[in-house]
């Protein structure tokens, strides 16, 4: 049964299109986990669903009710949100964070919240800080009781939002075990989230976010272990990447070889690697390609995962393997040296030769 | 709560000592001052080129230059130029002659201090009562007719003015007011003896006191006196609020241009004081008592100033306008700058302009400066007491640093909170109650009280309205005593008493609410 359904969602600020076109149902029970880099809209997303940045088109449904400004309170109370910076009320105490919405919203007795706020607490492991005030705890429990706090409402789905971004490691995995604990308890939970272990380990799908909307959807298996698109690959197996485009025989050979230097660099990689990287660069386009084929353009890919190099050139024409055609045996024998593997491809009218350091 | 306790009572324990020592420095002062011109005066023409003490606002500064070839040197109090005199800041002090007189006879330096009497035909200073209404200025001088035929003018000069030492006995006649023909708005200033002080069982007293109270038997008046500063007269009665003004007023070419006289009611002497430290100055008719010393400095000063005379009872008075403008101010200054914090965070530019303009408007005037405008142009036609004018002017002051205050508090509220409030379905008004509202006022308390403090200490300028708070009431008093440091210092005794006091109240009564929620 689809609790929380999505159609045609956009969010823009200004001229800006953060999120376009956006269609997904979230099912009761579920945990989605929603990955991807930074500035791709995840929060944005999430904020869009309780209306806290309202969406500039399309529509939101929770429960079969189509959201609007006016019935948005009413549907707030039935879905919560626990925040990156927590947000508990600074000038009350724990207990009262706790009792406070049921109260003043559900209109439940003071002692009633109470009883149900001391339970929560339990459940998180803060009963002994009822007491204390929100500036008196550590990161993991101000975020444990952001969590008992929402749970006091009595949500039917819970929105997370980055909760354990703000925290320093040793506190993350307490959160952690509350949330995990949460999601046995068959809660629907949509959690936008930067630990990877979680979301392969306790979500039932992950949306991969990119390009304005949700780039590829699965079950934490298919996201993590076989990643389908292109983008999905580079953020899941955390590659980084470096390209350079030659207009011809007589490029810039210079700034080519300190560009790839710069970019090793930054990725801290060994004076031994870059000069291996540099020397296969320099065969492979300088004595191999651009003599032969003109344009072309280079693209070094390093994987932050498995430490693998991968550097490949493109270049056009009639499919032509340069590396076998070419006379320059010295050239192709340096080559065959530094790599492990050498591969050809012809791909939409473009000549691919790829080499794995 | 123990701590904010705790907190008061160690800045009193450390306020009062202070205070203490202050008065027993400046007692110490008085005797100790080293004795530095050697000069000695004859007559008026060996103040060429010397600097001469004037009071502003009164005509001794134009004969200084013209007359004496001195060089005038301002000062506001005679009580303090006298001061100033014996630290050798001026090398004399030119004032009224009569007033003059009493002022040496009634220290306790006197025999220090001696007069230079400036010769009738060289310069004196006639006087006149101003009025806008040519009515008025009629009918007076018509009185001034009579009163000068039948001689009874002459008898008040003798009495008020040129009796030396009787002015403390000086009694006024017991003239009776029918008041048949409604009443007399009359402004003065009542710092000025013997022309116009406030005497035993602080009632009015003095020559112009007693000359009005015979106009008014004469016209079958009744009289309402309002005493101010003396630069306050001219603008008082431009602007009707008082019929006349009767003080030292000196009928200059200048003066007629903007205000009418009636003709001299006294041809004003002028003397120059002079300090002779080696002390056989002829002046002195009453024999000084010795110099205090230490804590009998302060019971002298007690008796003299507080005690003599039920001058507690001014004080007491005083200290109640003070209160009551600053609290009045205080609760409207709060609503109204509600109103004002409220349009300073509207998302229309118009409105948060508006408010924004109003705030620099406030901040950009001085607070005097704002008090005169509010009290002679914006309600110059309306007749309303000036406390009210002083309550208004305040409120607008505290409006302003109110709204200030409030805003930057409601700002300073972590946003995060604001979102989590919302997202639980708070409505953005109980967003507001629930979470920004109570921060707000925990994080602007600070600022708001020390805001009422410090309105408290700026309502001291309510004088120049003719209102007689606590600030006004010492300089009474001190143009009474001539005594220059014990009411200066006790005003400020009192002052740092209520403002500790309230201060305390303020955050009990905060505190009290906070316990509740």
């Amino acid at each position: 049964m689809s609790m929380i359904s999505i159609k045609n969602l956009e969010k823009r600020f200004g001229d800006t299109v953060i999120l376009k076109d956006i269609n997904t149902e979230v099912n009761k029970g579920e945990v989605i986990s929603i990955i991807g880099s930074s500035g791709m809209g995840k929060s944005t997303f999430l904020r869009a669903i309780n209306f806290l940045d309202a969406p500039t088109g399309g529509e939101v449904f929770f429960d079969g009710i189509k959201l609007t400004s006016k019935n948005i309170d009413s549907v707030r109370r039935r879905m919560g949100m626990v925040f990156q910076n927590f947000g508990l009320f600074s000038h009350l105490n724990v207990m009262a964070n706790l009792t406070v919405g049921p109260v003043k919203l559900l209109k439940k007795t003071g002692e009633e919240a109470e009883k149900k706020a001391a339970e929560l607490l339990k459940t998180v492991g803060l009963s002994e800080r009822a007491h204390y005030f929100p500036r008196q705890l550590s990161g993991g429990q101000k975020q444990r009781a952001a969590i008992a706090r929402c749970l006091a409402m009595s949500p039917e789905v819970i929105l997370f939002d980055e909760p354990t971004s703000a925290l320093n490691p040793t506190m993350v995995s307490e959160v952690m075990a509350v949330m995990r604990n949460l999601a046995k308890s068959g809660m629907t939970m949509l959690v936008v989230t930067h630990e990877m272990d979680f979301a392969r380990e306790v979500s039932n799908r992950v949306f991969y976010m990119d390009e304005g909307g949700i780039y590829e959807e699965g079950a934490p298996e298919e996201i993590f272990e076989a990643p389908k698109r292109e983008k999905t690959k580079a953020f899941i197996y955390r590659i980084r990447t470096f390209t350079y485009s030659i207009p011809g025989v007589n490029f810039d050979y210079p700034e080519m070889l300190s560009g790839m230097e710069n970019f090793c660099f930054h990725h801290a990689i060994e004076r031994k690697i870059i000069n291996k990287l540099q020397l296969s660069a320099e065969e492979l386009v300088l004595n191999l390609i651009a003599p032969n084929y003109g344009a072309c353009s280079l693209n070094l890919n390093f994987s932050e995962k498995s430490g693998a190099f991968e550097l490949s050139v493109s270049y056009g024409g009639e499919s032509s393997n340069a590396v076998e055609m070419s006379e320059d045996e010295l050239a192709v024998s340096l080559l065959r040296n530094s790599a492990k593997t050498i591969r050809h491809e012809y791909l939409g009218g473009k000549n691919i030769i790829t080499l794995t350091l | 709560m123990e701590s904010i306790s705790k907190m008061m009572l160690r800045r009193l324990l450390i306020a009062i000592p202070l205070i203490i020592v202050l008065f027993a420095a400046c007692s110490s002062d008085l005797e100790n001052i080293p004795p530095d011109n050697e000069h000695t005066y004859a007559d008026h023409t060996d103040f060429a080129g010397k600097r001469i003490g004037v009071i502003t606002g009164m005509i001794t500064d134009y004969a200084t230059e013209k007359y004496i070839r001195g060089i005038p040197i301002y000062h506001t109090e005679r009580a303090a130029g006298i001061e100033d005199l014996k630290k050798g800041g001026v090398d004399g002090f030119m004032m009224s002659l009569p007033t003059a007189r009493i002022l040496t006879a009634g220290r306790p330096d006197a025999e220090k201090l001696q007069i230079i009497e400036v010769p009738a035909n060289i310069f004196n200073a006639p006087m006149g009562i101003i009025s806008v209404n040519p009515d008025i200025i009629e009918r007076f001088n018509v009185f001034l007719g009579i009163v000068r035929a039948d001689g009874t003018l002459k008898d008040m000069q003798e009495r008020w003015l040129f009796d030396r030492i009787s002015y403390s006995y000086a009694l006024m006649p017991d003239i009776p007011l029918t008041g048949e023909n409604g009443v007399l708005k009359v402004a003065t200033d009542a710092t000025h003896i013997p022309f116009a002080y406030i005497g035993g069982s602080n009632k009015l007293k003095g020559y112009c006191i007693e000359l009005t109270l015979r106009f008014a038997a004469h016209e079958g008046l009744e009289v309402k006196f309002t005493s101010m500063d003396f630069s306050g007269l001219i603008p008082y009665t431009i602007s009707q609020k008082a019929d006349f003004a009767i003080a030292n007023i000196s009928i200059t070419e200048e003066r007629k241009r903007s205000v009418l006289f009636t003709e001299s009611i006294f041809d004003e002497p002028f003397g120059i004081i002079v300090y002779n430290p080696t002390g056989d100055g002829s002046a002195a008719q009453v024999k000084a008592k010795t110099a205090y010393p230490g804590l009998n400095w302060i019971k002298t000063g007690v008796e003299r100033n507080l005690i003599a005379e039920n001058r507690w009872k001014m004080i007491l008075d005083g200290l109640g306008v003070t209160m009551f403008i600053s609290i009045a101010a205080q609760i409207i200054g709060t609503l109204w700058g509600c109103f004002i914090c409220f349009m300073l965070l509207r998302k229309n530019k118009f409105v948060r302009c508006l408010a924004g303009l109003y705030c620099g408007l406030i901040h950009g005037i001085p607070v005097v400066v704002l008090l005169m405008i509010t009290y002679y142009i914006i309600f110059a036609g309306v007749n309303i007491s000036s406390i009210f004018v002083a309550i208004a002017a305040f409120t607008m002051i505290t409006g302003a640093t109110v709204s200030q205050c409030f805003k930057n508090a409601i700002v300073s509220v972590n946003p995060v909170e604001i979102d989590t409030a919302r997202s639980m379905g708070f409505s953005s008004f109980g967003a507001f109650m629930t979470v920004t509202l109570p921060q707000a006022v925990q994080r602007a308390l600070p600022a708001y009280t020390s805001g009422f403090v410090k309105l408290v200490k700026a309502t001291s300028i309510v004088g120049f309205i003719a209102i007689q708070d606590l600030t006004r009431v010492g300089s009474i008093i001190r143009s009474r005593t001539f005594d220059a440091y014990f009411p200066l210092l006790f005003v400020a005794l009192v002052y740092i008493i209520v403002t500790a006091v309230c201060v305390r109240l303020f955050k009990l009564i905060v505190f009290k609410n906070n316990l509740k929620k």
